[in-house]
């Protein structure tokens, strides 16, 4: 009795640990087949034009010293109708060259550059080699990612277009950054 | 009956048995396995593959500054990205924004410089890697034009194949040169290249390719890090993300041994982008392990990113023999640098404000 109870008990745990090796094997392959890689990616686009729409409620119609931004510096007191750009520090390099590249062909006087205060050499040597030194501040404290991004992680360049001191657009700076500068250069123009 | 169902119960539990002595005997081979989760995006280490952490002997060091120059202001240098020194002292700097790279001497004076904007034979759009070989001639990884230069007495380039961006590479004697890549879904990520461009080896792979999803891109990016050659056919291959050194001799791998560090876990989150996941490669710096590495006569010098702590820079010693920990450098820093490289006697660092500097340290 004893002897066929043993044999059933390791029958049953022998089984046991089959269906629970199988169902293992199952949930990683099922895992791996029905993983929600297109959520996650639509997530991703909505948290951009979230931002960008908290961007636009906090910073249109308001002008820099309102939202506490670069006041009392050379470029707010010489300069009430300019292009503010932001670069934020976590850019993919060949992004930023492309972005200060096409920049720098641009009339430096009715722009200027906020750039993030985290040691990036990439986009300091980009500045020095296009010669922007003039137009750029480096945001030691970080105001303008606490003030407008609610310190939000952005891997591409905003842009603020500023008519009379007034916030007219705010804008991110998508792929096609030569065609998106145009625009925001047009807007400043109208 | 009684006997039919003892035997199927033996057998099972047998197999069961060898089922999962296999399964960890595959966990203990040599591979790395790498597990995905899906819910929270993350790549983790399995625990298997944590070897012995072992304890660190600390020697104290002191440093004083010899030599700075460049920074924001200066125009001598853009945006420094590597820093390599030559049997005589002379200092050569790479700056991947200006396209060129710039020889100095042991005192900081201008000597020389290589290359500048352009897709022609000696010139860059994006070098991002340098090399100095036993006999200080310079070669120099672009990864825009995907090419290698050698300034050798003839300059000499070649193109990479499309798709292979090179990480790292070492030049291991006149005519050979190993590449560390990061392809696209691509698990050989060591080659050997002659001079002329042609494919001499491709090296075993350490990633264990069952355990990584198909999704998954940029799998090479797992094991950037250094190459160092040990000698004409040997060299040690030292991932900034893992706390392992591969050694490999002979064009295969030797043997793999654990650095005095942990490593990281997780070990990666994926980033979504176009339907595929990614290793976010822009921003990887929290995962690292190892900062860099170099040789200083027969030893390895690593230098532990996660032991940077404070205001101390902690370099693990291994014999380059057999891959043993020996000790490690405590040696105090005042500066936030971004590129190191040491000779016996000298650190040599890029600091975040653009500057080269240089210290003795006893």
């Amino acid at each position: 009795m004893n002897k066929i109870w043993n044999n059933k008990k390791i029958f049953a745990i022998g089984i046991i640990v089959l269906i629970v090796f199988i169902f293992s094997q199952y949930r990683n392959v099922a895992s791996h087949y029905l993983s929600g890689f297109k959520t996650q990616e639509e997530i991703e686009i909505r948290k951009m034009k979230n931002l960008l729409d908290a961007i636009k409620t906090k910073t249109e119609g308001k002008s820099l010293s309102e939202l506490g931004l670069i006041t009392g510096s050379k470029i707010s007191e010489k300069l009430k109708t300019l292009i503010l750009f932001y670069i934020p520090a976590k850019i993919c390099f060949v992004c930023v060259e492309d972005f200060v590249k096409t920049i720098a062909k641009k009339n430096k006087k009715r722009m200027a550059l906020i750039i993030e205060n985290l040691p990036n050499p990439s986009i300091i040597g980009l500045v020095k080699y296009f010669k922007l030194q003039d137009i750029s501040i480096y945001d030691k404290d970080n105001i303008f990612s606490k003030k407008i991004l609610n310190n939000a992680k952005v891997k591409k360049p905003l842009a603020l277009v500023i008519k009379k001191k007034i916030i007219q657009k705010s804008f991110i700076i998508g792929d096609e950054v030569e065609n998106d500068i145009e625009i925001l250069f047009n807007e400043l123009n109208k | 009956m009684k006997n039919t169902k003892k035997v199927i119960s033996n057998i099972i539990l047998i197999l069961t048995i060898l089922y999962l002595d296999f399964s960890f005997a595959q966990n203990d081979k040599q591979f790395f396995r790498l597990k995905i989760n899906k819910n929270e995006s993350k790549i983790y280490f399995s625990k298997t593959s944590f070897n012995q952490i072992q304890e660190r002997r600390i020697i104290k060091k002191n440093i004083k500054k010899i030599l700075e120059f460049g920074g924001i202001q200066d125009t001598i240098l853009f945006s420094p990205s590597g820093i390599k020194t030559d049997k005589k002292g002379n200092i050569i700097v790479l700056d991947y924004v200006g396209k060129f790279v710039k020889k100095f001497t042991s005192k900081g004076k201008f000597i020389k410089k290589y290359g500048r904007p352009g897709k022609g034979p000696g010139e860059f759009m994006n070098p991002n890697r340098i090399y100095l070989d036993d006999k200080d001639s310079l070669y120099v990884y672009d990864n825009q034009n995907f090419t290698l230069t050698a300034f050798l007495k003839k300059t000499s380039q070649f193109r990479i194949k499309p798709g292979r961006l090179v990480s790292e590479f070492c030049p291991i004697d006149e005519n050979n040169i190993i590449m560390l890549k990061s392809s696209y879904n691509s698990f050989d990520i060591l080659e050997k290249f002659n001079i002329k461009g042609e494919l001499l080896n491709n090296y075993e792979s350490a990633l264990d390719k069952t355990h990584i999803p198909q999704e998954v891109n940029f799998v090479g990016t797992m094991l950037t890090g250094n190459l160092l050659k040990l000698s004409p056919t040997r060299f040690v291959h030292i991932p900034d993300y893992l706390n392992q050194l591969f050694f490999y001799n002979n064009n295969k791998l030797e043997k793999i041994m654990s650095t005095v560090d942990k490593p990281t876990n997780p070990l990666f989150e994926l980033n979504y982008q176009s339907n595929k996941s990614m290793l976010d490669f822009r921003d990887l710096s929290e995962y690292k392990v190892n900062h860099s590495s170099f040789m200083v006569e027969k030893d390895i010098y690593v230098v532990s990113k996660r032991a940077i702590k404070g205001k101390n820079l902690i370099i693990d010693i291994y014999n380059a023999s057999n891959g043993l920990y020996k000790h490690s450098l405590q040696i105090p820093i005042m500066d936030s640098f971004y590129l190191i490289h040491m000779t016996k006697n000298k650190i040599y660092m890029i600091t975040t404000d653009l500057k080269v500097k240089v210290f003795s340290y006893e």
